[in-house]
């Protein structure tokens, strides 16, 4: 399966090399660099994990991924930091992040938890898709 | 105000530059390791293909890699000037180069409130027998109060200007252009420790609000 990505990283240059670091692990990357330009994207929940930066200016990742859940809970955030608190770390994973890793991130524990975001999303939609077809079911009177 | 309630906010002071700083050289480790990662990525898939590596591949990545390590550079210096602006109790500076280097020190801290703040051309050279690390603590004050009240898009403009009373001290300006600032926000300034570090630099200085800023007068 070639994961589908969307990077949110406010240094262009950083952002830009780690795409070409995930192209080259046959992933498909979308960049952008700040919260706003991704979220204004109209394919937001085609993405299998979306890659986001905790601090940036104007909206930060933390309220990126509140407006991401709020569109999409199904979608996977892993949130990577220059500097992870502990306390924002727990407010993330409670507001449904998957994960939060310290930059400079090691690219292949990122693969690896970009490759698990897939699955969950795959597993979360599958879920979804089945309870649809339940209720549509449970709803007939044949 | 006790004197351990100032020394604590110059500690948290220091805390807040340093945070920031180490931040920001985290983020350009973060791309120097990434370009580290797809240069050893590019060798890889030349041995693989059994083809040589592409010299323009390698030239980049070495590029890039200088131009973070130049950043970081800078950073590091304007870290030093900051860390050796409490060696003294007064010593003689130019007020061009402390809000340059106070610039240097908060642009991320007004970017990450959707705030730019530059220094405006002023005058030449205007120098000053003062303290530079109680002078930047007063202005990083003035600086987050100012964050506090002015929205996201406004424009932070610095500016230095010779002395009133013929040329001698200097005047130090803040000023926003900022499309919503609202002063209910409850926070005060000149606050007691605005005031304390007021009094606590060197010769007779003043601090006036204006509408949209302030002005710093040192001797």
């Amino acid at each position: 399966m070639e994961e589908k990505i969307l990077l949110i990283d406010d240094e262009a240059e950083f952002v830009e090399t780690l795409a070409a670091r995930m192209r080259a692990r046959k992933m498909t990357v979308t960049t952008a660099t700040s919260a706003v330009e991704a979220l204004g994207r109209d394919d937001v929940d085609a993405y299998d994990a979306i890659v986001l930066d905790l601090q940036m200016p104007g909206m930060d990742g933390l309220a990126a991924l509140e407006e991401i859940k709020k569109r999409n809970p199904k979608l996977q955030v892993i949130l990577l930091t220059g500097k992870a608190t502990v306390e924002k770390g727990v407010k993330a994973m409670k507001m449904g992040a998957m994960d939060l890793l310290e930059k400079p991130a090691d690219i292949e524990e990122l693969t690896e938890k970009i490759k698990e975001a897939g699955g969950r999303k795959m597993v979360l939609v599958k879920e979804a898709s089945e309870n649809e077809i339940k209720e549509i079911i449970g709803s007939k009177s044949w | 105000m006790e004197q351990r309630v100032l020394e604590m906010e110059n500690v948290r002071f220091c805390g807040v530059v340093t945070a920031a700083v180490s931040h920001e050289i985290k983020n350009m480790l973060a791309i120097i390791n990434e370009t580290a990662g797809l240069l050893d990525d590019f060798t890889r898939q030349a041995e693989m293909a059994k083809v040589p590596l592409e010299p323009e591949r390698v030239h980049d990545s070495v590029a890039a890699i200088n131009r973070q390590v130049r950043r970081a550079d800078g950073v590091v210096r304007h870290l030093n000037r900051f860390a050796h602006s409490a060696d003294r109790e007064a010593e003689t500076v130019d007020l061009a180069e402390i809000i340059e280097l106070f610039v240097a020190l908060t642009a991320r801290r007004a970017a990450a409130c959707g705030a730019d703040i530059q220094v405006e051309p002023g005058a030449a050279a205007v120098k000053v027998e003062t303290n530079p690390f109680l002078l930047l603590h007063l202005l990083w004050r003035g600086l987050e109060f100012a964050l506090a009240i002015i929205g996201a898009g406004a424009r932070l403009r610095m500016t230095v200007e010779a002395g009133p009373d013929g040329g001698r001290g200097g005047q130090l300006t803040m000023r926003w252009h900022a499309p919503a600032a609202a002063d209910e926000t409850g926070i005060e300034f000149p606050g007691a420790c605005d005031r304390e570090l007021l009094a606590r630099l060197p010769g007779k200085c003043l601090l006036r609000r204006q509408h949209d800023g302030f002005l710093l007068v040192l001797p």
